[in-house]
């Protein structure tokens, strides 16, 4: 295929489907039910028809079809209606876009999980194979053998894999025809092969790790310390500080917060190798404690965006609190932190986001199995395990899946409290 | 309910990670051994870590690889450091000088001695040992470390081809002469100008320039270790003689075409005739019983020169031949906490009876695969022969002739020079080899400027000790006397503003310094405090173990000279990833969220499937990425697409991605766009705050979308942009995680293909937590700021002239 004739299919395709898309979209406006079952039955009709289509012009001749049927039924059942509909049109290319969109951005994760179900003789395959399977078994006196078919005098013959031999020879068997008895090299034969995901490689997955780990969990629970803690320090230290410099009024102040946010341009390089000889003076190396103890000091970014939200709180609500003899840390706790709960939401999972994602620090400070972070040990397991890609990918998307999962049930809160960083001041 | 049983069941979950670990039986004692593979093919070190496990029960073994073949170097010197050493290490021998002069081994001679008084069987006695290895664990007369295994190379030939050739397949080439006119007679070219066969190469397989160079009494270290003699006339001589050799053979670009083709495994080229004659390790022995042993082939000494066979001239009192051996050891760290235990370990596995053991188990093994058995050579002789007369009955004679050969050379066998220098040695020396043969280089010129790079190495180190102790107590008082000045005139500053207010005041003041305390402590023990002292480390000399040296400017000097290309590659891959990275990713997420921020249905859907790769961990990203962007067709998803439709199209073949220099950074790139969903949700929060009514007038005055986008969207959205801009181009020219997991392997250099992925903040890394050259990292660290610290700078300075800010927005 040309680029030309690509091009003119990707192009003259996603016509076709914003035309089909719009009249399904004002059928259903128009309240027009057979004209949308009519629609919605035309791509199933197509799907049946394609087959007794010209090879050549398959793709062709489909797109035109479906665009031709479209309009013409839209025309039929419908006929006052102008023939392509304006006001959906938009709304519809809208919508194949960031469909097709989400779709490019979602290979990525499609293909993890194939790969993860994949033998690894299915992983170097040209074109790629996007359904895993595995070879067809059945038991033959008493053994396990593989089923398989080779070509004898221009027939196929059916055969059962019985040994395979230490010089990567085969010995087989017909399955009809049980005198047929082979020694062949594996080129030879065609295996059969039914649609079976490879579960094994998590399991293997599991296996490989160092035994400390018991499996993961342990990694499991030690990312989760760090991300908790983590979570818990930064909100409580940085809303703390943060209300210091937004509400109470103390000398030098405005000098120290311009101190605060020239500490956010430091590259952190400068000061690893002074950190890593405090912690190592205070025994904390290999240990978890460098992870998620400095997230008690209150980082700059969440001060800063702290402190623009607690300005944006009217000062009646504080005064009100001090005429009923609130003290400061009465009125922290009690009338100003649940006014700012978006941000600290925003603060809580960005910070979770980042000890989980974390990398560098577990480098640097952890180095026995059993205090390693899920990210860490992954890594380990791809130095060590990097050219058995089933087995990897398995790892990989076990380290993913709770962070997905979180996302998806808190979806809400996270990118309402990310938008709200941006919104930043009011 | 379920909220809170999803809490309850999560910090129950935590807590009990929380609770110090428990060893498997509360008297046992924990043995950490790193460096060791166990796994499904290495049964004898199973079974002899099994026994060991069963006679000490009050052992609990514990075995960790820690990166694929060799120890990872930073692990280890970050744990020796950091205090919490593992207990016992296998460590490959020609690194060890590194190590133990660094101090990072402890010394074994007081073990050796008491083993020498005992009349234990297992006891570790030097006579017992192959001398070549022993000495390779030598360091300034201490012992390091034990060796446990060892091999040699040999000149393995192919008896098929020779008869072929008719050459006498029972009269291999013993001098270099001869070599070369049988490997000319063993070499067949092709119609096509390429080779058929080849009858040799000279540095393939363990052909390395150490071997030839021996063979004519040339040395590559002074005996002191004090100077590097690669530049010595013997050497060059060699060296000469294999740059002719490759002419004589057919020429280096036609040989290296022919063996850019060559595979591993069954697909070997000795084993498939391609290749006649090969130096190799004595491990090839046991490839070939793997994958051919109905093969032909004979195994003899590597031959030498003329002269050395005839014991002629300086040769009259050497051996005939030469060889030489490397492989593992076991050492125990600086800091072991059971070094009792660490050496009772090492006495099993090295004696003969654990050798028998495991080499039972593995012979087992290969049984039930159909595969034949060749026994291993070990370090200890005693081992050797007992293993080796097992099971030299179930050996056919040309693998028993093959292993009597290795064995009997062992006497003779040379080593690796033991330096701290030994890996910048070896790779100079790859160097100097490959400047010689591409000739680039005459052998002599090659030759002294790897060994003038090696010398200012062994300088540095040596200078070392004529740099003055940093005299910590002056600086600690100086800075101390200032922090208590500054803090004496902040103290006045606050106690004269505090009389001049009223009680409420002074209230609300404290309260404000006792709420801002957690960041100034934070601040004080984690920022100033670091920045002041890698200020101070920068002008030092400071690896940790030792104390700290005061050496002046002569980091940033080597920063500024002799490391200069390093840094100026690492700088310019950096600003690379932000010129190209940082446009790109922001349009990309700038499309999405305008794209997004129309009202369509289901818009909650897509902003997920969008934003959802930025979440994921970056190890896991890059993992996935890594395969993705396999460069071989049939196993990445985007060759393979790439080869369907744009090499059919346009006949551009796929890129080699992460495995070619001028694909990695874009691979990088690439990798970062599929992230660029997490900064779209600041987009869209830009592109809502704009008014709509800017648009409305816009479009009654007749402007097209692309009018509209040009003069209202970017301008109103500069002000992202320009922060944008900012914080992504300090945070390209921070890089690290995804630079270091992709270019690296785990044994240390993580810089791809070519350097092509080293970025700042790796060298920094690495030379920080692998060498531990403190001293040197945090000079690299603070020329770094102020590169980002200028860049910033100029942005902001250009600010005005672009940004625009409503003057109605606050």
């Amino acid at each position: 295929m040309t680029v030309i004739s690509w091009l003119f299919l990707v192009v003259f395709g996603y016509a076709a489907l914003t035309v089909w898309f719009a009249h399904v979209m004002r059928a259903f406006r128009l309240k027009q039910i057979p004209l949308v079952i009519g629609l919605l039955a035309v791509p199933p009709v197509l799907l049946v028809v394609m087959p007794f289509l010209p090879e050549a012009l398959r793709a062709v001749l489909f797109e035109f079809l479906f665009l031709g049927l479209s309009l013409l039924l839209g025309r039929a059942l419908a006929p006052k209606e102008a023939l392509i509909p304006k006001r959906e049109t938009k709304t519809s290319l809208l919508h194949l876009v960031l469909m097709s969109g989400s779709a490019l951005f979602l290979v990525p994760f499609v293909w993890l999980v194939v790969t993860s179900l994949k033998e690894d003789s299915q992983m170097a395959k040209f074109p790629p194979e996007w359904i895993p399977t595995q070879q067809v078994t059945a038991q033959v006196n008493g053994h396990s053998a593989g089923l398989a078919t080779i070509m004898d005098g221009g027939r196929e013959v059916p055969i059962y894999v019985i040994h395979s031999n230490s010089d990567g020879t085969l010995n087989v068997v017909g399955r009809t025809d049980q005198s047929f008895q082979r020694t062949v090299s594996r080129a030879d034969i065609t295996q059969e092969r039914e649609f079976k995901p490879l579960w094994k490689n998590y399991s293997d997955a599991m296996k490989f790790l160092p035994p400390e780990s018991h499996y993961g969990l342990v990694n499991l629970q030690n990312t989760l310390i760090i991300a908790l803690l983590g979570v818990v320090g930064a909100v409580l230290s940085s809303s703390l500080v943060a209300y210091s410099f937004a509400r109470l009024t103390w000398p030098g102040r405005d000098w120290l917060f311009g101190i605060l946010l020239a500490t956010m341009m430091l590259p952190d390089a400068v000061t690893m190798m002074p950190r890593f000889l405090i912690f190592r003076d205070l025994h904390w190396i290999d240990t978890l404690y460098p992870l998620w103890v400095p997230s008690f000091f209150a980082s700059a970014f969440n001060v800063f965006l702290l402190r623009q939200f607690f300005m944006g709180i009217p000062q009646e609500m504080e005064d009100a609190a001090k005429i009923d003899g609130c003290t400061y840390l009465g009125t922290y706790w009690h009338v100003m932190l649940p006014m700012v709960k978006p941000a600290l939401a925003a603060v809580a999972i960005m910070t979770f986001i980042g000890a989980w994602k974390d990398f560098m620090n577990p480098l640097i400070y952890i180095s026995s199995p059993e205090k390693m972070p899920l990210s860490y040990v992954l890594q380990l397991f791809n130095s060590a395990h990097g050219g058995e890609p089933g087995m990897l990918m398995a790892a990989t998307t076990m380290v993913m899946l709770p962070v997905v999962l979180l996302f998806f049930f808190t979806q809400r809160y996270f990118i309402e409290g990310v938008s709200i960083t941006g919104l930043g001041g009011r | 309910m379920y909220r809170t049983l999803l809490v309850f069941t999560l910090c129950l979950f935590i807590s009990l990670g929380l609770l110090p670990a428990q060893p498997a039986h509360a008297e046992q004692v924990k043995l950490v051994v790193w460096g060791v593979s166990t796994g499904d093919e290495t049964k004898d070190v199973n079974a002899q870590i099994d026994e060991f496990k069963k006679r000490h029960p009050e052992i609990d073994v514990s075995v960790l690889q820690m990166g694929s073949g060799a120890m990872n170097p930073q692990k280890l010197m970050t744990a020796v450091v950091g205090g919490v050493p593992p207990d016992l290490v296998q460590q490959d021998r020609f690194t060890i000088g590194d190590w133990a002069s660094r101090d990072a081994f402890r010394p074994l001679d007081d073990l050796l001695a008491a083993d020498a008084k005992s009349s234990d069987p297992l006891a570790i006695r030097q006579a017992d040992y192959v001398q070549a290895p022993w000495q390779e664990t030598q360091y300034q007369g201490k012992t390091y470390a034990i060796p446990n295994g060892t091999d040699d190379r040999v000149l393995y030939y192919n008896k098929k081809m020779f008869r072929d050739a008719g050459l006498d397949p029972n009269k291999p080439p013993q001098t270099w002469e001869e070599l070369i006119d049988d490997a000319k007679k063993l070499t067949k070219k092709n119609d096509t100008g390429g080779f058929e066969h080849l009858g040799f190469i000279p540095v393939f397989g363990q052909g390395w320039l150490y071997l030839w160079s021996w063979q004519m009494d040339g040395e590559f270290m002074s005996p002191d270790g004090r100077t590097c003699t690669m530049a010595n006339p013997q050497t060059e001589k060699a060296l000469a003689a294999l740059v002719d050799w490759y002419k004589q053979l057919g020429g280096i670009d036609a040989i290296n075409s022919f063996s850019g083709g060559f595979a591993g495994g069954e697909q070997d080229p000795f084993m498939t005739n391609k290749l006649a004659m090969r130096v190799e390790g004595d491990g090839l022995i046991g490839s070939i019983a793997r994958y051919h042993p109905e093969m032909d082939f004979g195994v003899c000494p590597v031959p030498v020169p003329a002269e050395r066979l005839r014991h002629e001239g300086r040769y009259k009192n050497d051996h005939t031949w030469v060889t030489w051996s490397g492989g593992f050891a076991y050492a125990i760290p600086s800091g072991s906490r059971h070094v009792k235990e660490a050496w009772e370990f090492i006495q099993w596995m090295n004696s003969p009876e654990a050798a028998l053991l495991g080499a039972k188990a593995q012979a087992e093994y290969f049984r039930s695969k159909g595969r034949l058995y060749l026994p291993p050579i070990y370090a200890n002789t005693h081992a050797t022969d007992l293993v080796f007369g097992a099971y030299k009955g179930t050996l056919p004679p040309k693998f028993l002739s093959a292993k009597e050969t290795s064995i009997s050379l062992l006497n003779d066998t040379k080593f690796r020079p033991v330096t701290f220098v030994g890996q910048r040695l070896w790779d100079e020396h790859v160097r100097a080899v490959d400047a010689a043969l591409r000739g680039t280089k005459t052998p002599a010129q090659s030759l002294a400027y790897g060994q003038q790079q090696v010398q200012i190495e062994l300088d540095k180190v040596y200078n070392r000790e004529a740099h003055p102790l940093l005299a910590t107590g002056p600086v600690t008082i100086v800075i101390s006397i200032l922090v208590l000045i500054g803090f004496a005139v902040m103290g006045i500053k606050i106690a004269q503003w505090m009389r001049t207010r009223s009680r409420a005041a002074r209230n609300e003041a404290l309260t404000g310094f006792a709420f801002v305390m957690p960041w100034v402590f934070g601040f004080l023990v984690f920022t100033l405090g670091p920045i002041l002292s890698s200020l101070v480390l920068s002008f030092c000399d400071y690896d940790v173990l030792h104390p700290a040296r005061y050496a002046g400017i002569s980091n940033y000097k080597s920063i500024v000279t002799l490391d200069r290309d390093f840094i100026l590659k690492s700088i310019g891959n950096a600003l690379y990833l932000a010129a190209i990275g940082i446009p790109l990713g922001m349009a990309t997420s700038l499309a999405m969220a305008m794209l997004l921020n129309s009202k369509v249905r289901g818009q909650n859907f897509y902003r997920t499937f969008f934003y959802m790769p930025s979440i994921v961990p970056v190890v896991a990203t890059t993992v996935l990425w890594a395969w993705i962007l396999n460069a071989d067709p049939d196993r990445g998803l985007l060759n393979a697409a790439w080869q369907s439709s744009i090499s059919v199209w346009f006949h551009i073949a796929p890129p080699g991605w992460l495995t070619v220099p001028a694909w990695a950074k874009p691979a990088l790139i690439l990798i970062g766009l599929w992230g660029a969903g997490g900064g779209m949700i600041l987009w869209l929060a830009g592109l809502q705050a704009i008014p709509t009514t800017l648009y409305e007038a816009a479009s009654l005055d007749g402007a097209s979308p692309i009018k509209q986008f040009r003069h209202i969207t970017l301008p109103m959205l500069s002000p992202y942009i320009f922060f944008n801009v900012i914080m992504g181009t300090i945070g390209a020219l921070q890089t690290f995680e995804s630079a270091y997991i992709l270019g690296g392997t785990s044994d240390g250099q993580s810089t791809g293909p070519d350097d092509s992925l080293l970025v700042p903040v790796v060298y920094l890394f690495n030379s920080a937590f692998q060498y531990f050259k403190m001293g040197y990292a945090s000079a690299l660290a603070w020329i770094l700021f102020i590169i980002i610290l200028g860049l910033t700078m100029g942005q902001l300075k250009m600010a005005p002239r672009w940004v625009h800010y409503e003057t109605d927005k606050k």
